[in-house]
This record gives C-alpha cells, sequence and structure tokens, in this order.
C-alpha cells in the first residue's frame, strides 16, 4: 500500500514538474495549435486559388461561348489579348475560343475548359464539378499524423527525464529513499504517459471541432497507446545514459525507433494494429495496442529497475 | 578568438557525448539513415503509375503507365460523349484523349515546377540527427554547473558558443559529406554547386538550436524546444524558399536556410549566383544567431510566470483566447466559404464550445499551476446585490446592435460566435467556467479590469464589440472580489436571455 502511495505521489510531483516547464507545455500544445492554423491557411489559400477569378475574353471569342460562360455563372471581362492578360497575371484564365490560356490546368480552370468544349461540340469533355461530401474520416487520419508527433514528445520525455534526474542527483536521491526501485520507473513512465495523453485528448476535440473525428474511440485508445509506448522507448534506450555519458545517442536511437515503429503501420498494417507507435496508421481498434503498449511499459520500468540497480 | 579554446571546447562536447557504447548511437543512427538515401535508386515504374477508373477508352488504356483501378482520374461515356472527371489532366491522357485533334488548345503559361534533387535529403536529414546533442549541449552545461565554471574560466563567451557550434556542424558535415560522396561513388548524383551546401545546412542549423536552447535549464527543456521548432524551421523555409522559387529565384534565395537547403537539392544547378546569394544568406544568419547565442547565455533560464499586474499580458493571452476561439467556434464556416457547406453544417457549434473551452480550462489549470505567487491565483467571492445589477446589466448588452455583416458566411461566423458570448447549449456551464476562470480568474489578475475585459472583446466578440466589452466591464467589476460571483452573474444573464430572450 505504501509503495503504491509513493508511486502515485511522485507520479504527481513528476506531472507538476512537468507542466511547470513553460517549453514542454509549449511544445505539446503546438501540435495541439498546429492543427487548426495549418488547416485554416489551407482552406484560405483554396479559397484565394480557387476563387471566383473573371475569364479574361478575348475580341475574337465567339458570343455563344461568352454567354455559356455567364450561364454556368463565370464573370466575364473584355481583353485586347486574352495570353498576355494571364501572362501578366491580372487573370487565371483567358480564351479566344478556340484557346484557353492558364496559369494551371486544374480544378476550376477545368470547368472553363468544359464549357468551351461543351461550345465546340468536342469528343470529349470534363465532367461536371463533383461537390465535395462532407465526411469525418480524414480526422482519424490527422491524428495519426499529430500522434507521431506525440510519440516524439513522448521519447523525448522518457530519456530526457532521467538523464536529467541521474545528473542533477534528483534520482540518486530518490533511489536512497528506501522505497521499492521500480516505483521510479513507473513515476515517470506514467507521468509522461499522461502529460502527453493530457495534449493527445485535447488535439482529439480540436480536430473533432473543425475537422471531425469519425470513431473517437479506437483514434482516443490508438493514441494514448502510441503515448505510452514512446515514452517506454525513451525509457529504453536511455539506459545507464545520462548527460555524463552521452545523451544524444540513445536519443538518436528512441527516436529512429519510433518512426521506425510508425512506418511500420503504413508497411505492415496488418501486424501494426497490435503494436503501440505503428497502430496510429494502421488502424485497428486500439484495445490490443493498448495492451501492448502496457506490457512496453511494463519491460521499460523492469529494465529501468535492474539498470538503476546496477549503477 | 582564440582558436585554441574554441577546439578544446569542441572536443570537450564530442568526447562527452560520443564516448563509450552508448556514444555510438548517434553515428550509427547518422550512416543508418543517410547512406540508403544516398545509394539506394529509385522505383521509376512504381512512381509513374497514371490510375485511371471507369469507362476508360482505348485510346487512353494504351498510354504507358496507365493503370486501371478504383482510384485516379475517371471516365464515363454518355451519349457518345467521353466525360472525365479530375481535378488536373495529366498532359499525357489530354495528348492521348485528343488524339492529334484538339478541340480547344489549353497552354499552361506559369513556368513548370521544379524539383529539388535527393542531395536535398542528405542536407535535411544529417541537420535534424543533431536535435539531440545540440539540446543537451548549453542545458545540460547549465544542469550540471558546469556552464558557470565554463563562464568564470578564461574562455569568452563566443569561444564558448563557437566551440560547441563547430563540434556539431562538424559532426554533421562529415555525415552529410560522407553520405555525398557514397552518392556520387554509386553514380546518383552528379557533383555540382550542391556539395557547397553540405556544411552551411549542419552549420546553420546548429547555430539555431544552440540560440533556442541559450536560455532553457536542463536537457527536457532543451529538447521540447528543438523537437518542436527545428523541424517546423527546416520544413518551413524549405518549403516557403521551393514555392518562391517559382516566381523569383533571388528571392527563394534570400531565405535564410531554405536558400541554402535549394541548392542542397541542386534546383539551381548552371545559376551559381542564385547559390551564392544563398550561401551567403545563411552564413550571415549563421554568425548572427552565434552572436546572439553568446550575448544571452549569461542570462538567467526563462522566467516562470513573471509575478505583478501589468496590463500588456492581456495582449498575449487574450491573443491566444483569440485565436483559439476564433478557429474553433466560427473557423468551419471557412469549409461553406471554400464551397463545402455540408462541412460547416456537419461541424455543429457545440463542438467548438466544448473544444474551446477545455482548452481555456486546461491552459487556466497549467498556468495557475506555473503560477509562483498566490495573488495569481482565482479567488473565490462571495455574491452580492451588485451581482445581480450586473446580470441585469450583461443580460441588456446582449440585446446592443453587432457590426453590419453583409457577407453571408460572416453572418453565419456572428451567430456562432454569439453562442461563446451566451452559451445557449447543454455545454453552457462549461463554457461559462472557462471562460471566467481565464478571463476574469487569471486575466484580471494579471492584467486589470480593462485590459481584461478588452480582450474578452476581441476573442469571445469581435463582431459584437459592444456587447462584449459591456459583459466584460460588468463581469470584471463583480469580479474583483473573486470569480464566483462574476460566474454567478453571468449565469442569471444566461437564465434571463433564456426566459425572455
Amino acid at each position: 500500500m505504501s509503495d503504491l502511495r509513493a508511486l502515485a505521489w511522485l507520479t504527481i510531483d513528476l506531472v507538476r514538474r512537468l507542466l511547470r516547464e513553460p517549453q514542454v507545455v509549449r511544445s505539446l500544445l503546438w501540435p495541439v495549435a498546429l492543427v487548426p492554423l495549418t488547416l485554416m491557411l489551407t482552406v484560405f489559400a483554396y479559397v484565394w486559388l480557387e476563387g471566383d477569378w473573371p475569364v479574361g475574353v478575348g475580341p475574337s471569342t465567339p458570343t455563344e461561348v461568352v454567354e455559356r460562360l455567364k450561364d454556368e455563372g463565370f464573370t466575364t471581362v473584355p481583353v485586347e489579348a486574352p495570353r498576355d492578360a494571364v501572362l501578366t497575371g491580372g487573370y487565371r484564365y483567358a480564351t479566344d475560343g478556340d484557346t484557353l490560356w492558364v496559369s494551371a490546368a486544374r480544378g476550376r480552370t477545368l470547368q472553363v475548359e468544359r464549357v468551351l468544349r461543351e461550345a465546340k461540340g468536342a469528343r470529349w469533355r470534363m465532367g461536371p464539378a463533383i461537390p465535395p461530401n462532407a465526411n469525418e474520416e480524414q480526422g482519424g487520419r490527422v491524428m495519426g499524423v499529430i500522434g507521431v508527433l506525440f510519440v516524439l514528445f513522448g521519447v523525448v520525455f522518457g530519456a530526457a527525464v532521467v538523464a536529467r534526474d541521474r545528473d542533477d542527483g534528483t534520482l540518486e536521491a530518490q533511489l536512497a529513499t528506501g522505497t521499492a526501485r521500480w516505483i521510479h520507473g513507473a513515476s515517470r513512465w506514467l507521468a509522461g504517459t499522461f502529460v502527453l495523453a493530457l495534449h493527445y485528448g485535447l488535439a482529439i476535440l480540436v480536430l473533432h471541432a473543425i475537422l471531425g473525428v469519425s470513431d473517437a474511440g479506437p483514434v482516443t485508445r490508438n493514441g494514448f497507446a502510441a503515448c505510452s509506448g514512446g515514452v517506454a522507448v525513451g525509457l529504453l534506450v536511455i539506459g545507464r545514459g545520462g548527460l555524463k555519458n552521452g545523451f544524444s545517442g540513445p536519443l538518436a536511437t528512441g527516436l529512429t525507433v519510433a518512426t521506425l515503429l510508425a512506418g511500420l503501420g503504413l508497411l505492415a498494417p496488418g501486424v501494426a494494429r497490435h503494436v503501440p507507435i505503428a497502430s496510429l496508421l494502421a488502424g485497428g481498434d486500439g484495445w490490443t495496442a493498448l495492451g501492448s503498449a502496457c506490457a512496453l511499459g511494463g519491460l521499460a520500468v523492469g529494465m529501468f529497475t535492474l539498470r538503476s540497480a546496477r549503477s | 578568438m582564440r582558436p585554441g579554446p574554441v577546439l578544446a571546447i569542441a572536443a570537450r562536447d564530442l568526447r562527452s557525448e560520443l564516448k563509450g557504447r552508448a556514444g555510438l548511437g548517434l553515428p550509427i543512427v547518422s550512416l543508418a539513415l543517410l547512406l540508403p538515401i544516398a545509394i539506394i535508386g529509385r522505383a521509376p515504374e512504381a512512381l509513374d503509375a497514371i490510375p485511371v477508373r471507369g469507362e476508360v477508352p482505348e485510346r487512353v488504356l494504351a498510354v504507358p503507365g496507365v493503370v486501371q483501378g478504383d482510384a485516379g482520374t475517371g471516365f464515363r461515356q454518355v451519349d457518345g460523349v467521353e466525360l472525365v472527371f479530375a481535378y488536373r489532366v495529366l498532359p499525357e491522357l489530354r495528348a492521348a484523349l485528343d488524339d492529334g485533334h484538339p478541340a480547344v488548345v489549353v497552354e499552361e503559361l506559369h513556368p513548370p515546377t521544379r524539383i529539388p534533387g535527393r542531395t536535398l535529403l542528405l542536407a535535411l536529414v544529417s541537420a535534424s540527427t543533431l536535435t539531440g546533442a545540440v539540446s543537451g549541449s548549453i542545458g545540460g552545461e547549465r544542469a550540471r554547473h558546469t556552464l558557470q565554471a565554463l563562464l568564470s574560466a578564461a574562455v569568452t563567451r563566443m569561444e564558448i558558443v563557437l566551440g560547441k557550434w563547430l563540434a556539431w556542424t562538424g559532426f554533421g558535415t562529415v555525415g552529410a559529406l560522407t553520405a555525398s560522396a557514397a552518392a556520387l561513388a554509386s553514380g546518383r548524383v552528379e557533383p555540382g554547386a550542391w556539395m557547397l551546401a553540405m556544411p552551411v545546412v549542419p552549420g546553420l542549423t546548429v547555430a539555431l538550436g544552440l540560440w533556442l536552447v541559450r536560455r532553457t535549464e536542463d536537457v527536457v527543456a532543451g529538447t521540447s524546444v528543438s523537437l518542436r521548432v527545428m523541424p517546423a524551421v527546416l520544413g518551413g523555409t524549405g518549403l516557403l524558399a521551393w514555392m518562391l522559387a517559382s516566381f523569383t529565384d533571388l528571392g527563394a534565395a534570400l531565405v535564410p536556410l531554405g536558400g541554402a537547403l535549394m541548392v542542397a537539392g541542386d534546383l539551381w544547378s548552371g545559376q551559381p549566383v542564385y547559390s551564392a546569394v544563398a550561401l551567403v544568406t545563411s552564413a550571415v544568419t549563421t554568425a548572427l544567431l552565434l552572436s546572439g547565442t553568446a550575448r544571452d547565455l549569461e542570462e538567467h533560464p526563462t522566467p516562470r510566470e513573471p509575478h505583478g499586474v501589468s496590463p500588456w499580458a492581456a495582449i498575449p493571452d487574450g491573443a491566444l483566447a483569440a485565436a483559439l476561439w476564433a478557429s474553433l467556434l466560427p473557423g468551419p464556416v471557412l469549409w461553406g466559404w471554400a464551397g463545402n457547406p455540408q462541412m460547416t453544417a456537419l461541424l455543429h457549434p457545440w463542438r467548438g464550445l466544448v473544444a474551446g473551452s477545455v482548452m481555456l480550462l486546461t491552459m487556466g489549470v497549467i498556468r495557475f499551476v506555473r503560477a509562483h505567487d498566490p495573488r495569481m491565483l482565482p479567488r473565490v467571492g462571495r455574491p452580492a446585490l451588485t451581482t445581480l445589477a450586473a446580470a441585469g446589466v450583461v443580460w441588456a448588452s446582449w440585446h446592443l446592435p453587432g457590426l453590419p455583416v453583409q457577407n453571408p458566411w460572416l453572418v453565419e461566423a456572428a451567430a456562432r460566435l454569439d453562442l461563446g458570448l451566451a452559451p445557449v447549449s447543454l455545454a453552457a456551464p462549461l463554457v461559462l467556467v472557462a471562460q471566467e476562470l481565464w478571463f476574469r480568474g487569471w486575466l484580471q489578475a494579471r492584467a486589470g479590469l480593462v485590459p481584461a475585459a478588452l480582450a474578452f472583446t476581441v476573442a469571445i466578440a469581435p463582431l459584437d464589440p459592444l456587447a462584449g466589452l459591456v459583459t466584460g466591464l460588468a463581469l470584471g467589476w463583480v469580479a474583483r472580489e473573486g470569480v464566483l460571483p462574476a460566474l454567478v452573474a453571468r449565469s442569471i444573464a444566461l437564465g434571463l436571455f433564456l426566459a425572455l430572450g
């Protein structure tokens, strides 16, 4: 019972230390803020690029073409030299009825081309623009990518917290208190997982508001498993390392292992859905990934206990 | 500047990171990532496949690389006309469809997009693997209290910074050049100006990393900030330079780091002027960053929450809340503006209310945890008669006219924002607690009543500034005794709004 109480207090203390560190909090809120920012900027860019640009029509453009363009909702503006109108950047598309000059042949431009081809009775034409549908599946995929970012921070927490505490003497002092040694590894794993999972949960809420996340349960479980797995990888790779013994080697190894596990999710989704971190990009209900993450956490705590006993 | 101390500090940094079995990790990981990029060939068949679907004409199927399946450019035959469904029609497909007799000629007038070569990846990866080493370089010294010893020794701050920079720039450069040599030996790339960028990219990345961590207290903070900022800067400046290069090569070359990345990717092969400009820009930026790091090296680490009351504190915290609320509550309206109104309809405002409130609550809790000054903690307070009066004023203010908006999407955004001010929703308790804790509990204690009310207006009611300001001032007035009276006043106002409109 006293061991559990010690575990709880140590975990709370570590969570408090992590949350009091401004750079840690900023780093974890970064992916959460990055999502709405990127999405909004993308939509703004899309509106600007694909917006209601007028069509420049040259003097020789048949009236029928101009009328058809107007009927389709395009604004037409007479221009003397349609090619130059596009070249100088004033128009994104302009025509003389036979040729369509464009800055880029895509999206709305193809709808101008469709009108020209219909007017000419061409053999092939662009189909009418398909209205975009609304689905929330993309939110789950985006969360997978965000989860990979959290995993990288998990590796940092697992490895750097041990390295820092070992080098400033905190870990030595804690080990001398007489509490069971496994508590020190377990508290670091639990604290890192809690702080990451808290911010991952926030990211889900944010994404659900602006893009939608269908099937939030599996997304949440796979994310929590990945956060926990990331911290466990950090604890495993730091070994007996610290700042005095070299920190960059274990960190680079940990980050590479985490990235490779994430890549496994794309390469072998069948197996990957049961593996923490890999399941982020592979899908699955998340229960087995969560179980595997707990097992990986147990292994990391066990290794930490053995190594700290020897160090 | 004496080379002796610089080299000694560089050797010391490298020794401490690369010693023992664990020290082999970084070189092994770097080479394991770089060598495959350098020597493995590309699979052109897989990359050049053109997916098509539907009733694909025979002449299109005959185009090399066309693969029929469930995705890609769609085809359908309607009354003898071939309809094509795509966001973009590839030139190969267009040529096949025209069959030599185009009914309409389509001429693209923008220059073709140039793609950087694989050598870009060598520079990127060699720079990215230095995150850990750079992160611990200053924070670690500070945590071990060895930075003070160095600073009090007969070495200058610039010599310390240069020594650390030299160590990790040298390491990154050796990795990048080794991989470049492997790429040249395997015949995957030709020699060129890109080789000059191989030391410049790691050099600037290390300088940036040292500057970022110059005030961090320990390796946890150092690694967190490096991991957050360095990939974003590497990717962001690279992307910016690449996009700018479509319009102006000189502008792209002037982007620090991004320009050097484009040189590394051999974007300006045969145009040495742009490569030279890019490399000089990055070298100057490196020098500026190193000098900034040396200047700040002795300063105390980033302070936690500042003590005392300052009206300026309302600006960052108000802007944060405004950005959050604007993207989460009216943000989904952008989908409709971009042509997908179904998406806007799907993303109901209650989601934004819940997400925004939970974010505000979390940020508030984190701020309170970090605050060392007990005066920053929110007081509870007791409602009084003034609470009732404030509730009446708040309710009345919600009937004041807002800004005139004509655009239908702005009208929709205004309707969503109204829910943030008067949350007629099951999420109301959460919204009220979150907003009152943030604006009256936290911000008012730090910035004062009027700045907090202004921040509330900008964040929660930007299109109803009168209502927002009166609400903020009235609630702020009763919140001088504690958060609870403001919370009660807002709840009563909401009750009145529900009952009387």
